[in-house]
């Protein structure tokens, strides 16, 4: 329990490349920093939260990057939510998690990634329950390897895959055009409650019925809490699930 | 016919930045097929200055050029109050997508919400169409 209530006692810092509606509502609590500078920006956080004097190139000055560290510092618990700008824009994490360990050396801070689609999360929890790895994960053989080779833009700037099945996704629109193109070539099996971009080109597509619509199911939130949905009005259509094991039944 | 055909419209590198949007999320959950979707995506929100140097005036089509691809979409200046000169703002969508390099630097991530890019007025009638 806060004196003032949590709503009164919260505090909202935003840190973007362009003034978002988030950062609008943060207001004075809005650093703008140019693209690419996260890593950067990490750095001197985290020197500014271990005691020493921050150096930036990109025009913040260390007074302000010491006050931000303040803040943060005085937090009994915090939680960093990471757009997905900062996943982009970072080869190596490192930045992330030396800032991270210093601000749990000082408080309890969480970081909490953000994600671009209904249910990524849910996604990758059974991903991980089932292989120990999320995203990026190739089921060659009897083994599961993992790692950027894996992805679904390398797979498919290579021509590695003779064949696509798509589920809930709309990768014609979400991929780099080039990559996507590369989708037209090869035989694609779309399997979606909505008409998409990727389904327009399939050769086969199934329909399938919306989650907590036209049936029950679950889905995990972006802050990891597992949502019951069920089932709103009569519907003929499949669950996506259930198309899968009939597929793998006649398979 | 105007004489505006007749003036050279200059080319401008600019840098686009990627966001999504809640307006343009609900849309696309409704169709991605929808007018709606394509007016909130196929956008590109420009600086007030960049608008000027590069002869546009709001709604004006754009053509943007890389070396990953080209589409033309809809130039609108952008809502922010402070200037960002050479940089410039769009949706998350097939759009700006064409104009992502392949290229991952090893990491499996193409670099979504950093586009270098060219852009000229386009003498095209409408947008890029991805039906």
């Amino acid at each position: 329990m806060r004196q003032r209530g949590w709503e009164e006692d919260r505090t909202a810092i935003a840190i973007d490349v362009r003034k978002s509606d988030t950062a609008i509502i943060c207001e004075d609590n809005f650093y703008q920093i140019p693209p690419k500078a996260d890593a950067e920006f990490a750095r001197a956080l985290t020197e500014a939260l271990s005691g020493k004097v921050p150096k930036a190139t990109f025009g913040m000055k260390p007074k302000e990057i010491l006050e931000l560290a303040n803040v943060l510092k005085k937090a009994e618990f915090g939680v960093i939510f990471a757009g997905l700008g900062l996943v982009y824009s970072m080869p190596d994490i490192s930045p992330m998690k030396n800032l991270l360990e210093a601000m749990n050396k000082k408080t309890d801070f969480h970081l909490m990634p953000m994600v671009g689609q209904y249910n990524m999360r849910g996604f990758n929890h059974t991903l991980f329950d089932k292989t120990g790895y999320i995203n990026r994960v190739s089921f060659e053989g009897e083994n599961t390897y993992h790692g950027p080779q894996c992805s679904v833009v390398e797979v498919l700037k290579e021509k590695r895959a003779d064949a696509a099945l798509i589920i809930g996704s709309d990768p014609l629109s979400s991929l780099p055009g080039r990559i996507a193109a590369n989708l037209k070539e090869i035989p694609t099996i779309v399997i979606d409650p909505c008409k998409t971009f990727t389904s327009q080109i399939a050769n086969v597509t199934i329909p399938a019925a919306v989650t907590g619509v036209e049936c029950k199911g679950e889905a995990i939130r972006m802050d990891g809490v597992k949502v019951e949905l069920t089932q709103m009005r009569k519907s003929d259509k499949m669950a996506d699930a259930d198309i899968i094991e009939k597929i793998m039944e006649a398979i | 016919m105007g004489f505006d055909q007749f003036l050279s419209s200059p080319e401008m590198e600019i840098l686009i930045i990627t966001h999504r949007d809640i307006f343009q999320s609900a849309a696309s959950s409704h169709s991605r097929f929808s007018d709606d979707y394509a007016n909130l995506t196929a956008i590109i929100r420009l600086d007030k200055q960049d608008m000027k140097k590069a002869g546009l005036k709001e709604g004006n089509l754009v053509a943007v050029e890389n070396s990953a691809g080209k589409v033309v979409v809809k130039a609108l200046q952008s809502t922010y109050e402070e200037p960002h000169p050479g940089t410039a703002y769009m949706l998350n969508g097939p759009w700006v997508n064409a104009l992502v390099s392949a290229e991952t630097s090893g990491t499996g991530v193409p670099a979504f919400k950093y586009i270098e890019a060219k852009m000229t007025k386009s003498k095209e009638s409408s947008i890029t169409s991805f039906e």
